[in-house]
């Protein structure tokens, strides 16, 4: 069992294998050996260390695959049922699980985040990206002058 | 641990920007995640939305202009990933089931050699120098220099960028001279400071979209080339020449861009049925059953093979043989 304790105090108790979906626990707890003091990580909330546990707990059991990201592009069916729910999360907490799981370096749940803001992305204008995100306009007239023409000859 | 350390350093960076979130949860989370992650999520997208991302702000642009994504972008087309594009991507094959795809991707492009290369050759005639992003031009070499900041190739969340690019397990290139393919095309990498740092896969791009429109929607020039004293038979070319046979009992060769008619090979006593060439020699065949190897920078000929009892249909050649085919229902190799 390992335990790991969020910045916020709470503590999560995980099986070996779950635990090593992140290679920066699987590291501590090889480096330090197993121990019953809890893995501090100061770097994520409790909040979003339950979505991440989650995660791991679900794919613990996965064979390590290599980077599918041309197929995903292409195929929706691809992503599975659970994991496109999973996706389905307020931005900011998209957002804070996507930096949680780079800390941790779970690298298939940095993808799966990545794959679903990017997702989002492809679904809006330049406007609504703004909107959304918070975006300012920060093109002076002569900069949006050249980004015309540079449409223009992509054509 | 240096690698945690690289992570809790890009981490704290990101922790401190999302906590400062506006009150409705919205954030500009590309200028706000660390470069890696940001760039996995812009490496993600398709081409018209990297457009689209080019035009939300100064910062967002410059991710959309990154030329990596470009070059990602790029290979993805699987038509586009001649011998020559994925030499200066300057990849490595390993095995897997990912790999064997792209190896297979080579082997049928090697099939139509000509169309693919003029292609990456087209347009790309002048260097591009000057660009505002040429900072950008990453992607070879152990560091990626990006503006202000200098990512590490080598740091764990880049190599699975790179890797990712094009599907296959890939090492950057240390330099970028040794995987470019040999070409006249000298433009296909860009010149900064006199340093070679990469090709412009942006352009690349462009100009290779250019060419797919122009097939599919039938934009072409059409020049008809005049000379012969009778019908064509065959023809090879390259982006210098074009080398036509005929009925005339003549091979011209033809300057590729002014179309005008440098050499006139005469030495068949019958129709040029089939030619082949390469960089220094012209091997022709014709019905008057022989077939003739010429120096064709020179127009001499060094040789005239006779043994055949028919027209030469079709010859092919390379260093220690010629190989040809006859309508006396013969296949002759002949040693060099």
């Amino acid at each position: 069992m390992i335990r790991l304790q969020s910045s916020d105090g709470r503590l999560f108790a995980v099986d070996e294998k779950t635990g090593f979906m992140s290679t920066l626990i699987k590291d501590i707890v090889t480096d330090l050996g197993s121990t019953s003091e809890p893995i501090p990580l100061p770097n994520v909330t409790g909040e979003i260390l339950v979505d991440v546990v989650r995660y791991c707990r679900y794919h613990k059991d996965d064979a390590r695959l290599s980077s599918s990201v041309p197929d995903i592009l292409q195929d929706d069916s691809l992503i599975e049922a659970w994991d496109r729910k999973f996706m389905a999360m307020p931005d900011d907490r998209m957002l804070k699980v996507i930096s949680a799981a780079d800390y941790l370096n779970i690298e298939p749940l940095v993808d799966l985040g990545c794959l679903a803001v990017a997702k989002i992305i492809r679904t809006l204008s330049v406007e609504e990206i703004r909107e959304r995100y918070n975006v300012v306009d920060d093109f002076t007239p002569e900069q949006r002058e050249q980004i015309k023409k540079e449409l223009e000859r992509m054509k | 641990m240096k690698r945690k350390d690289s992570f809790v350093s890009s981490t704290g960076r990101a922790a401190d920007a999302l906590s400062v979130t506006s009150a409705d949860g919205r954030l500009d989370f590309l200028s706000c995640l660390p470069y890696e992650i940001a760039m996995v999520i812009v490496i993600y997208s398709d081409y018209p939305t990297i457009q689209t991302i080019a035009e939300v702000s100064r910062s967002w642009r410059r991710f959309a202009r990154d030329n990596a994504v470009w070059r990602r972008l790029f290979l993805q087309q699987t038509e586009w990933r001649t011998p020559r594009a994925l030499a200066a991507a300057g990849c490595y094959y390993h095995s897997g089931s990912r790999a064997n795809r792209v190896q297979n991707n080579i082997a049928s492009s090697r099939n139509d050699a000509a169309a693919p290369s003029s292609a990456l050759a087209s347009g790309a005639n002048t260097p591009r120098v000057g660009d505002e992003d040429m900072y950008a031009a990453g992607g070879y070499g152990s560091d990626i220099p990006l503006g202000d900041a200098t990512v590490n190739a080598n740091s764990a969340s880049m190599q699975r960028i790179l890797a990712a690019y094009t599907g296959s397990s890939l090492r950057p290139a240390l330099t970028l001279q040794h995987r470019v393919a040999p070409s006249p095309t000298p433009s296909l990498v860009r010149k900064f400071g006199g340093r070679l740092v990469g090709a412009d896969w942006r352009y690349l791009f462009s100009q290779r979209l250019k060419l797919d429109n122009n097939w599919k929607t039938g934009v072409a020039d059409i020049h008809t080339v005049a000379g012969h004293a009778d019908s064509v038979y065959c023809v090879q070319y390259d982006h210098e020449k074009i080398v036509t046979g005929s009925r005339d009992r003549t091979v011209k060769i033809w300057d590729s861009k002014t179309l005008q008619c440098t050499r006139t090979l005469a030495g068949h006593d019958a129709s040029v049925l089939c030619l082949k060439y390469d960089d220094t020699t012209l091997v022709t065949g014709s019905s008057d059953s022989t077939v003739i190897v010429w120096d064709w920078q020179t127009g001499n000929h060094s040789l005239r093979l006779t043994s055949h009892a028919a027209g030469v249909l079709d010859v092919a050649f390379d260093r220690e043989h010629v190989v040809s085919c006859s309508k006396d229902c013969t296949i002759k190799v002949w040693q060099r």
